[in-house]
């Protein structure tokens, strides 16, 4: 102790001893508290889990010959160490979810069940345990979605070319991309020609959008009878679509939309971006600003109802993401972090993040990709913990095998 | 959350807020930012205190949220380029004879202008008088970097109480 340490805490004492205090706040707590908890529900089943199909690489095939080792998972950090556990009851969401960190090791991840979420596994669409056979190798597989009871999927040819094609008839269409299908299974969509088409599965009908003369749609998002689009050349503008109609709406309010939630609630809204990184704002579709705006990830999806959000750095990384967040849409508070392993100096363990979506509530269903490995991983925020949910794949120098994998809503 | 929690919960505010709220000072310098600062932590009890395995727990889980949520929100602010400065803040001008006074503002001055989690390092350890452990776990660091934290930020406040000694020598000759 020295007059240094003396000075400083009578500082500190006397400036805290003028502070002025308000009436009681336990009422005012408790009804931000409600308020939280509300936005954090979930409501209903979780509409993700029956229509999203994934894509795994190849090498997901050839894993039997690689470690499958059944070592916990690496280093985990509770930043809410001592806090309540964080086992749930089902009613009080908010409260189940412990904001956690994790470091993944594809090899030392424990291995948990199959994924909820259709997904591909080489050759194959497993959707509900079943499996669709494409018939086509998994290399040259593009977008895979099953829509109408049937698996649709672009094949690319040598030269990038892509040609639609379902294991329901015999078609070979030229698209530029796609295709995507709604929650529901009873829509399917691809762009061709500068026009969106979609299909209903189930009367066979087919309607077309103009979208300009573009190549790629940045967000498409079936909500219902009605599609969101943001044609690729402009960015800026997001496009709702009912089905059918001869012209979609342009929604004003919106900078750079990235992600519309499947409830067609809410749109992320990338609001500023330079060199250094960007920031988003989660908004209603009138442009109403939702929770805080955040400038430390970039969000890139949404759950089934809105409530929590997965997303990356952002500023974005070169080969894909090395890291994701989940958040909680209503105050922006990150639910989990999901990193490479922790003790990776020389960086050669590094973890890509190469897909993800929602499977159930929070829980993240993921794409990752480690040297030459690729595996599906789960991270659910309500345990803390992440699972390795297929095969461990071997892949080709110096990445896994390039990897066929969509993720459509 | 039952009956009895929401009551314990109400009895944890009733007694803790006040205490709460002068270190959520310490850490905001500002009294609105202070009491939405802890509102917020409380509010995030709430969601959790039906869980709370140790009443007497309460105190440590509350000051961590309202720690990590502050330096989280002082993080937001500077990925907005709201960058907190170097410049000091405008110095009282209150003195007494002895001089105790305007040391004590300029101290407080010069802890303003420590980085979040440095600041908090020091108002936990030298207010809250917490230990390395406990200041770690409300940080959610090791204690290595408490004490790395909490000593660089002593080292800043020296530094900056020599400069500001000899700048003030230096005007009056």
């Amino acid at each position: 102790m020295n007059n240094f340490d003396d000075d400083l805490r009578l500082a500190l004492r006397e400036r805290a001893s003028g502070v002025s205090f308000p009436a009681d706040l336990s009422g005012a707590a408790i009804r931000r508290a409600r308020s939280i908890r509300r936005r954090r529900r979930i409501g209903g089943a979780v509409a993700a889990v029956a229509l999203v199909a994934v894509g795994v690489p190849a090498g997901l095939q050839v894993s039997d010959s690689l470690s499958r080792g059944d070592q916990q998972i690496a280093p985990v950090e509770q930043d809410d160490r001592g806090a309540p556990d964080d086992g749930g009851d089902g009613d009080d969401r908010g409260g189940d979810i412990v904001s956690s960190t994790v470091n993944v090791d594809l090899a030392e991840l424990e291995e948990g069940d199959p994924p909820l979420v259709p997904h591909v596994d080489g050759s194959e669409l497993v959707v509900d345990g079943d499996r669709l056979d494409l018939g086509v190798p998994a290399q040259q597989l593009s977008y895979v979605v099953h829509a109408g009871g049937e698996a649709w999927y672009t094949v690319g040819d040598d030269m990038g070319n892509l040609s639609l094609q379902t294991t329901g008839a015999d078609l070979s269409l030229p698209v530029s991309q796609g295709p995507w299908a709604s929650p529901d299974g009873r829509y399917v969509a691809w762009l061709a020609g500068g026009e969106v088409t979609v299909l209903d599965t189930a009367s066979g009908d087919e309607a077309t959008l103009a979208v300009g003369d573009v190549a790629h749609l940045q967000v498409v998002t079936f909500v219902g009878d009605e599609l969101f689009v943001v044609p690729g050349d402009n960015r800026r503008t997001l496009l709702r679509w009912r089905i059918g109609d001869d012209d979609a709406t342009a929604l004003d309010g919106f900078v750079r939309p990235t992600a519309v939630s499947p409830d067609g609630s809410l749109v992320a809204d990338m609001v500023s971006i330079d060199d250094y990184g960007s920031c988003t704002q989660v908004k209603e579709l009138d442009g109403t600003p939702v929770g805080p705006r955040t400038c430390d990830f970039r969000i890139q999806g949404f759950s089934a109802d809105g409530t929590y959000a997965y997303g990356s750095s952002s500023y974005g990384d070169g080969y894909a993401d090395t890291f994701k967040v989940v958040l909680n849409v209503a105050d922006g508070e990150v639910l989990m972090r999901i990193n490479g392993p922790a003790d990776d100096p020389d960086g050669s363990r590094q973890v890509s993040f190469m897909q993800a979506t929602f499977e159930t509530e929070a829980a993240l269903v993921m794409l990752l990709e480690q040297g030459r490995n690729a595996a599906l991983v789960r991270c659910d925020p309500a345990t803390g913990e992440c699972t390795r949910v297929s095969e461990l794949a071997g892949g080709v120098e110096p990445y896994a095998a390039d990897a066929p994998f969509r993720l459509t809503a | 959350m039952n009956a009895t929690e929401e009551q314990h919960f109400v009895e944890f505010v009733a007694a803790r807020q006040h205490a709460l709220l002068r270190t959520a000072y310490l850490l905001t310098s500002d009294h609105h930012a202070a009491e939405d600062l802890v509102q917020t932590a409380l509010a995030k009890a709430y969601l959790s205190w039906h869980k709370l395995r140790e009443p007497a727990a309460a105190d440590g889980y509350v000051r961590r949220i309202m720690v990590n949520e502050n330096t989280s929100l002082w993080r937001r602010a500077w990925k907005r380029n709201e960058h907190a400065t170097d410049t000091l803040p405008e110095r009282p001008t209150t003195h007494d004879a002895s001089g105790d006074v305007e040391a004590r503002e300029e101290m407080w001055a010069l802890v303003q202008t420590l980085p979040p989690k440095q600041r908090a390092a020091v108002v936990l350890r030298y207010y809250e008088d917490l230990s390395e452990a406990d200041t770690a776990a409300a940080l959610g660091c090791s204690v290595g970097n408490v004490k790395s934290q909490t000593s660089r930020a002593i080292a800043t406040l020296r530094g900056r109480v020599s400069t500001g000694a000899a700048t003030a020598t230096g005007g009056a000759r």
